[in-house]
């Protein structure tokens, strides 16, 4: 009702109820106004009577006396006197004050007594006028006659009598033209109330058209706007539609609105029939809509889960991450030509309408790409960072959790190798024992999961998805439990490689700290020991990858005491140098390696080594391009070394020796690792300074060697160094 | 101050929530490392609100939930499990608890969880 009087209604209300309200008013009038009418005619037909009556009256006297005088029947004019004076004295005495009198149509009709003043003064004289009439004709009213005959009635007393009455009575009756002035007086009693009913009626018109125009006027004003506002708000609405189509028909999601008893609402976006294929999805069962395209499991999953929402309990910000059907595979078509595997999102949300839930917003999409892309990502990514993943999630970890975890884990693995050992037959005795492996799985892997243990968590994952599926066999045999002893294994192996990547991680650690004492003690001249091969491998890898080449660095004896301490400096310098030359000149692109069938990955070999007690050997040796004489011919006689003519006498030793020349490089481009044509002329300076020498040796697209040996060193000259 | 329950079975998970509950109005009561030992402890303490793990030796977190609200049909339970198996989550949610928040969590997303659940308390 509130709804009604207030708001959008309210005017059509108001303007209803004066409406009828005129109607009603015109109605009481028109009721009104008829029974007036009846009124007034009765009253103005009783005055007419009258009028006829008091001539009536007067001829019926004469007749009488004149029947009685000729010796006539009196009976007639007699009985017709008598019914006259009743007839007029009653109705006379109605007006005068009220009652009931025979009608002119034979029935009895009520008169109220007349009450506006001009009448009541003619009544009264009316009255006047009458009263001694009336009385003169009492002994003609009294008079009974059933005599036949005036002849012999005359000769009678009461004959004599009645005609001196009579006599009597017809002299009252035209005394002082009392007749003529009751006709009279009738006659304009009659006359008035003819015009005062006219007057009133036209009155009563008037008012009745007035009321019937207001109740016309109101109509049309209701009408009008009652029109306007109709048109007004199917504008409103029809507007509000066509956006609202419009968005369903634009969006690229499935959109619509899902009841308590799963059934799509019957407005939702045009992109939902693409996404399941087929049209008249409104009021369809969404998890029979699902049935077939989806697996059974996930399907009762998804019941129970967007049930969840219809209830009160559950925070819908919480639930996403349980959402069955976030990713949903599906399949569409059972022709396996058409036959199509597809990914669906689904996303609830709850509508609430003044504060009651209503409805289930759901949004679809279909997220084949997203996913495909997502594994591909995952793929490429758990490929690439496995190892080094492992390392820095260990290095995040505190040590002693670490420990707590490693030793936990190594309990919990080492617990259902105990389980699985255990000797158990029947099926309630497997599914317990899978029950107890799957717990101690699961903390493992939430504990990983929670130090952030990335490998170990999936490798438990792998674990426990290897138990739920053996759990779901319908019957399970000892051989089942074969494949987890396996796995088991797996993850303990990861486990152990987790711990001796810690081992190592504190052995690293250990010498650092070790070499850092050192360093602060020992020249500053000398590199800390320890970083010397992890330098080279770094500078390999590094320059490789910058080339888009792979190279495997093989070192011996280049470090720790082996070296003398004079040559460690000199060493380190050139060892550095043939890397950069190496992977830069030597080792050749993976394709080009592929077509020369020496595998992918360039091989780079450095030994140190002494000479039974006359000096020491440094070699150098990869297995690329090998020198290109002519190059190094061409870039000689370009850059001005020799002249062409001294070129083609040159023995290919000479030609080999080129390189060591200061500011020669074969190379085009500058980069930081080659071109500038430093680095050879570097090594010929250190080998000239330590009084050593250097030998070449080379073959086209097998290998680059250098032998640089060095003498043995006095003991004097390494102490002094 | 609105009291808050732990029951997980790794000592580390119990650690990490406890360490990471820094919603104000927020105090930890009681923890327990499974559905039994939970149960003995809840009446006691009557915790507002009470985290819960699925997998737990002796009494696991389904039961567990259905048989608090069963004595306090007002506590707030928030699910704390790896996801290995959505239809066991949602079971414990039909058993009446009112969140999941998914093994591995930040503090940042224990906290909003938290919060979240507050709200509603405070305000549903």
């Amino acid at each position: 009702m509130g709804a009604i009087t207030s708001g959008k209604y309210r005017a059509i209300v108001i303007s209803i109820a004066l409406f009828i309200v005129f109607d009603a008013g015109v109605l009481i009038m028109n009721f009104y106004i008829a029974n007036q009418f009846a009124r007034d005619a009765t009253e103005v037909n009783l005055a007419g009577r009258q009028r006829t009556l008091s001539q009536r009256l007067l001829k019926a006297l004469l007749q009488t006396d004149n029947a009685l005088g000729s010796g006539n029947y009196i009976d007639v004019p007699l009985n017709e006197l008598k019914s006259s004076f009743r007839l007029f004295d009653d109705t006379l005495n109605a007006f005068n004050k009220g009652g009931e009198v025979m009608g002119v149509d034979g029935d009895p009709v009520l008169v109220e007594a007349l009450d506006d003043p001009y009448a009541r003064r003619m009544l009264t004289e009316t009255i006047e006028q009458w009263l001694p009439l009336r009385e003169a004709l009492q002994p003609m009213l009294a008079f009974d006659a059933k005599i036949d005959r005036s002849a012999e009635l005359i000769m009678t007393d009461a004959g004599a009598e009645l005609e001196g009455d009579l006599f009597h009575a017809i002299m009252v009756a035209t005394a002082e033209g009392r007749d003529t002035r009751l006709h009279e007086l009738t006659n304009g009693l009659t006359v008035h109330m003819e015009y005062e009913s006219t007057r009133r009626a036209a009155r009563l018109r008037i008012i009745q058209v007035t009321g019937i125009c207001l109740a016309l006027i109101n109509f049309f004003v209701i009408l009008f706007h009652f029109i306007r506002n109709l048109n007004k708000y199917d504008a409103m609405i029809e507007q509000a539609r066509k956006e609202t189509g419009e968005i369903l028909e634009t969006v690229n999601e499935g959109l619509f609105l899902l009841d308590s008893e799963y059934r799509i609402g019957t407005q939702h976006s045009a992109a939902l029939s693409g996404i399941f294929r087929r049209d008249n999805l409104g009021g369809v069962n969404l998890i029979e809509l699902l049935r077939g395209i989806v697996p059974e499991t996930t399907l009762n999953v998804a019941r129970d889960y967007i049930s969840l929402f219809f209830g009160k309990r559950v925070n819908q910000a919480l639930v996403d991450d349980l959402n069955p059907l976030n990713e949903v595979e599906v399949h569409f078509g059972g022709d396996s030509s058409m036959f199509q595997t597809r990914y669906l999102g689904f996303e609830f949300r709850r509508v609430l309408v003044d504060d009651q839930l209503s409805h289930l917003l759901v949004t679809v999409n279909d997220i084949t790409e997203k996913v495909a892309l997502e594994r591909e990502l995952q793929e490429s990514r758990a490929r690439s960072s496995a190892q080094l993943d492992m390392l820095m999630d260990i290095l995040h970890i505190e040590p002693e959790m670490l420990t707590d975890f490693l030793c936990g884990s190594e309990r919990s693995l080492g617990k259902i190798n105990s389980i699985l050992r255990r000797p158990a037959k029947g099926i309630e005795v497997y599914k317990a024992k899978l029950d107890q492996i799957f717990r101690e799985v699961h903390t493992v892997k939430g504990e990983a999961a929670a130090l952030g243990l990335n490998s170990v968590e999936i490798h438990a994952h792998e674990l426990e998805d290897l138990i739920a599926e053996i759990q779901e066999r319908p019957s399970i045999r000892g051989s089942d439990f074969l494949p987890l002893t396996i796995k088991l294994d797996e993850v303990l192996g990861h486990i152990q490689s987790v711990r001796e990547l810690v081992a190592r991680l504190i052995d690293f650690r250990t010498a650092f700290d070790r070499s850092s004492i050192a360093q602060v003690d020992d020249d500053q001249r000398s590199a800390p020991r320890t970083d010397m091969s992890a330098l080279m491998h770094n500078l390999a890898e590094r320059i490789a990858d910058e080339q888009g080449k792979r190279v495997n660095l093989h070192c011996v004896g280049l470090e720790g005491r082996h070296v003398p301490e004079a040559y460690r400096g000199p060493l380190k310098d050139m060892a550095l140098q043939f890397i950069r030359n190496g992977v830069t000149h030597g080792i050749e692109p993976p394709g080009e390696r592929n077509e020369a069938n020496k595998g992918q990955v360039g091989r780079i070999a450095m030994k140190f080594m002494p000479l039974n007690g006359t000096g020491f050997e440094f070699s150098y040796r990869d297995d690329g391009r090998g020198l290109d004489l002519d190059l190094i011919r061409r870039t000689a006689v370009e850059k001005g070394f020799v002249t062409a003519d001294q070129i083609d006498t040159m023995e290919e030793r000479a030609v080999m020796a080129l390189i060591f020349q200061r500011g020669f490089s074969t190379c085009e481009q500058v980069s930081t690792d080659a071109g500038r044509g430093v680095g050879m002329d570097v090594i010929r300076n250190l080998v000239n300074e330590l009084n050593g020498k250097v030998r070449v040796s080379t073959a086209r697209g097998e290998f680059t060697q250098f032998k640089i040996t060095l003498p043995a060193i006095p003991s004097d000259m390494d102490q002094a160094a | 101050m609105m009291k808050l329950m732990i029951v997980d079975d790794s000592n580390i998970i119990r650690r990490k929530i406890e360490r990471s509950t820094e919603v104000d109005g927020l105090e930890v009561v009681a923890t327990a490392s499974n559905g039994v030992e939970a149960l003995e402890q809840f009446p006691k303490v009557c915790p507002d609100i009470v985290t819960m793990d699925l997998t737990m030796p002796e009494m696991g977190g389904i039961e567990c939930v259905e048989r608090m609200v069963e004595i306090d049909p007002n506590v707030i339970i928030l699910v704390i499990s790896a996801l290995s198996d959505k239809a066991t989550a949602i079971e414990a949610l039909k058993k009446g608890a009112n969140g999941f928040l998914c093994k591995p969590f930040t503090e940042e997303e224990l906290n909003r969880a938290f919060r979240e659940l507050l709200e509603e308390a405070n305000y549903g």
